[in-house]
């Protein structure tokens, strides 16, 4: 707070050297998440969901966004993917994988989380990028496929039985 | 006329003749300053307003950030609109909203809080910010900010009373005894637990005391104002460090005065001088300034002085407590309470985590209550998603749902039919208002609630005391004995068919008494002193811990001005820190981008080299320094400010 009268002569006249002696803002923009990497189990057609922390590490206002790998963006709902947070503020950010059709196997994705100042200038970010690991089997479809393949062996079976007698 | 006439018009004359050089030639008799409060019109004012208005920047500043804010009050006391205080199209206000997340610390969250409330606007949402809750967030261990400073708990209080909190609010309350335990034998306070007390900050205690609703006539105001009554110099200003000045009359006066007390009174006055004579006698009367402890003019002391000299000590603007419906709410989780308090529900802005979507909430509602209770101190973070209909908390404190496990809650216990986003506190029925206890929950929608109860709350060591643990009936709407219950006290008890227990505890203490069983909801806690109440025997430890993130890196400085260059020309070098602060180590590479024509993403250099060739491995808790500079190319063609980002990617080696 201002107005300590003259007593803060000193810590007046330090600041104003600081401003003069540094053309830079001091401010640092952080931030921190976890966990570490999100892995995916799923099925073809299905979908699932993990949590992301994001937390503000800096000492500065800053604005945050979420993507993933443009080729995979369609795979995945991030909820929100862009946000602001105040210094030590925490974002509970959902990430939802749900693969397309006919993607089965394992996928190695990048997420990228970055934060930004708004800068007349150069602006500084920082950036954590995230493994994800996406695993997809496809025995649900299978199993469907089988299925269908037992039913229609089985009428096939009656009607054949049918016309015998 | 005859000879003797003329003498005797001679004599007068010439007697009238020197009085009037005499009156012209002598300075005039200094007076003590009668007319106080001033008003706006006056001279003095009207002057000190008109320098501030002509320090004003095309940015809408006057004086740089902090002080705009100073100035933003004094304009509201002088009773004119900081709004219309513009140069160019930037009013002041313009530009502390648009400045206001150069905000970092407690006293600058209470300035600004302050500032935005004298200037008509809404203290939780100005520039993006809440600064409201930014100041209740620095609330810990009693007080506010740091535990070894004073001047942030005066200003915390005062600037959140002017935006409307309750004196009888928890957070104000404790900071006001937090204060009033610090204030020094001589009756003064100072800047920081322990310190030898000041004019100053004696002032803004006194000032902080009474906004919380101290009585003037009380020891604490009483004993503060001797002291500065102590500091008082023959001049009538007030000593410090060794002379008077106007910043330190402003704060003595505005004590003197949000007391009751008249600064141009008897008692006030010394050597026929008041406080308002040696405060004004530091007016330039030339152009209305206030100087500074260097002697220059300076908007920052004359915005300090006009609300002194018009009789308005802070806060100069008091927001009407907030009305609403007062609730106790409690958050139970899986293994433990998450937490518990009294909070004021009025409406609510909640923002759907999944959608991004903002929903007003025009009446307090059971969801209001939990979104009110994490802005609390002990706070916790809790997502919401509007993808089922309505608004549901799908998670609190990072507790997920998990099969038939997930968030319910009930008011005054009962389990109501609507979600909490429609259940309206005071008014929705069943259960019958008045509710006083929302309960959010996690379990399954068969869980019934706990009660605990205990005959006695102090008992010696060795005595006996009952505990009865009843269980909610969802369908007869009352409570029924609960066999079989655990009750952890100093130890865990089970209770009887009859759902209670005799205990009795053999150490001092002072003890939690609460009861859990499977499938139903933990019950609250009781308090239960046994013998002195000061005791290790306490069967829970209180854990805490500060989790760091997995990857965290921080960059500083957050943006670098190169400043003027032309093409060809190379600027100097300026260091970039990159600080690893998780808890892995980390490969940082960079990223450009710019809306420059290429001018970043051609000409930035890091360490002498293009910033994509930046590949570097950080230990935790170790740092890196890297030299940047933009080189322009010769044949650059762009001119004028230009705007790009730099971003250091950090994975996990």
């Amino acid at each position: 707070m201002q107005g300590r009268g003259i007593k803060l002569s000193a810590i007046f006249c330090l600041l104003i050297a600081i401003v003069f002696l540094f053309p830079v803002s001091l401010l640092a923009a952080g931030l921190g998440i976890a966990p570490r990497e999100l892995s995916f189990d799923t099925h073809i057609g299905g979908s699932t969901s993990k949590t992301l922390y994001v937390i503000n590490t800096g000492d500065s206002k800053a604005d945050y966004e979420i993507y993933v790998d443009e080729e995979y963006k369609d795979w995945f709902d991030i909820a929100p993917s862009e946000f602001t947070l105040v210094p030590d503020e925490v974002k509970e950010v959902e990430v939802i994988a749900s693969p397309p059709l006919f993607s089965r196997g394992n996928y190695a994705i990048r997420l990228y989380v970055a934060a930004t100042n708004p800068s007349p200038q150069l602006g500084m970010g920082a950036g954590i990028e995230v493994p994800v690991h996406l695993h997809i089997t496809s025995w649900p479809l299978y199993v469907a496929i089988g299925m269908v393949a037992l039913l229609a062996g089985l009428a096939a079976f009656l009607v054949w039985r049918r016309r015998r007698y | 006329m005859s000879s003797i006439k003329r003498k005797l018009a001679l004599v007068l004359g010439s007697f009238v003749l020197i009085l009037g050089l005499i009156s012209v030639a002598l300075p005039a008799p200094i007076l003590a300053y009668s007319n106080y409060p001033l008003s706006s019109s006056d001279t003095e004012i009207a002057s000190a307003l008109d320098y501030l208005r002509n320090n004003q920047t095309i940015q809408g500043d006057i004086g740089g950030f902090a002080t705009s804010a100073w100035v933003t009050m004094a304009i509201a006391t002088a009773g004119e609109d900081p709004h219309d205080w513009k140069a160019g199209s930037n009013s002041i206000v313009d530009y502390l909203a648009a400045n206001a997340g150069d905000a970092t610390s407690v006293t600058d969250y209470a300035r600004m809080t302050l500032a935005i409330v004298a200037a008509d606007e809404d203290p939780t949402s100005f520039g993006g910010r809440d600064f409201v809750n930014l100041l209740k967030g620095q609330y810990n261990s009693g007080q506010i900010g740091d535990t070894s400073l004073l001047n942030d708990d005066f200003w915390g209080v005062i600037a959140l009373i002017s935006a409307g909190e309750s004196q009888s609010s928890e957070l104000v309350a404790n900071s006001v005894a937090f204060i009033k335990a610090n204030q020094n034998d001589d009756g003064g306070w100072s800047w920081g637990v322990g310190q030898g007390s000041d004019v100053d900050d004696t002032a803004c205690a006194v000032m902080a005391l009474i906004a919380a609703r101290e009585s003037s006539s009380s020891n604490a105001i009483t004993n503060g104002l001797n002291y500065i009554k102590s500091q008082q110099a023959d001049n009538g200003g007030f000593l410090s460090w060794g002379a008077t000045n106007p910043s330190t009359d402003s704060w003595a006066i505005d004590a003197i005065v949000v007391a009751g007390q008249n600064p141009t009174s008897s008692y006030w006055t010394k050597n026929n001088n008041t406080p308002i004579d040696d405060l004004l006698g530091f007016q330039d009367t030339t152009d209305g300034s206030f100087p500074d402890w260097q002697g220059n003019p300076s908007p920052w002391i004359t915005a300090y002085a006009i609300p002194t000299l018009l009789g308005k000590p802070y806060p100069v603007k008091i927001l009407e407590p907030e009305e609403g419906v007062q609730v106790y709410v409690r958050i139970e989780g899986q293994s433990s309470t998450i937490w518990s308090g009294d909070v004021i529900v009025t409406e609510s802005d909640i923002t759907a985590d999944n959608s991004g979507t903002t929903y007003h909430l025009s009446d307090p509602t059971a969801l209001g209550a939990l979104d009110e209770a994490s802005n609390y101190e002990g706070r916790f973070s809790y997502y919401v998603t509007d993808k089922y209909g309505g608004l549901y908390a799908k998670s609190i404190a990072g507790e997920q749902p998990s099969g038939a496990n997930g968030w319910m809650y009930r008011v005054d216990y009962y389990s109501p039919s609507v979600g909490a986003d429609q259940f309206i506190l005071g008014e929705t029925t069943p259960p019958v208002p008045p509710h006083e206890e929302v309960l959010f929950y996690y379990g399954a929608w068969t869980d019934l609630p706990l009660k605990i109860s205990v005959n006695k709350t102090e008992v010696d060591v060795g005595e006996e005391f009952a505990v009865t643990v009843n269980a909610y009936n969802d369908t007869i709407h009352n409570w029924l004995p609960c066999a079989n219950a655990t009750v952890h006290a100093d130890e865990d008890y089970v209770t009887s068919p009859e759902g209670t227990i005799d205990i009795s505890i053999s150490r001092d203490g002072s003890f939690k008494v609460f009861a859990e069983k499977s499938g139903y909801i933990r019950s609250d806690k009781v308090s239960v002193k046994v013998g002195t109440g000061v005791g290790s025997s306490q069967a829970q430890v209180s854990l805490s811990a500060t989790v760091t993130p997995a990857i965290s890196i921080e960059v500083t400085p957050n943006s670098v001005d190169f400043g003027n260059l032309a093409p060809g020309y190379t600027s100097d070098a300026y260091t970039i820190t990159i600080e690893n602060k998780g808890s892995l180590p980390v490969t940082v590479t960079a990223g450009t981008t710019d809306q420059a024509q290429g001018l970043f993403i051609n000409g930035l250099k890091l360490d002498n080299n293009s910033w994509r060739s930046f590949n570097e491995t950080i230990n935790v808790n170790d740092n890196l320094g890297t030299q940047a500079k933009l080189a322009v190319p010769l044949d650059y063609a762009g001119v004028g400010t230009k705007t790009g980002t730099l971003i250091f990617w950090a994975e996990e080696s």
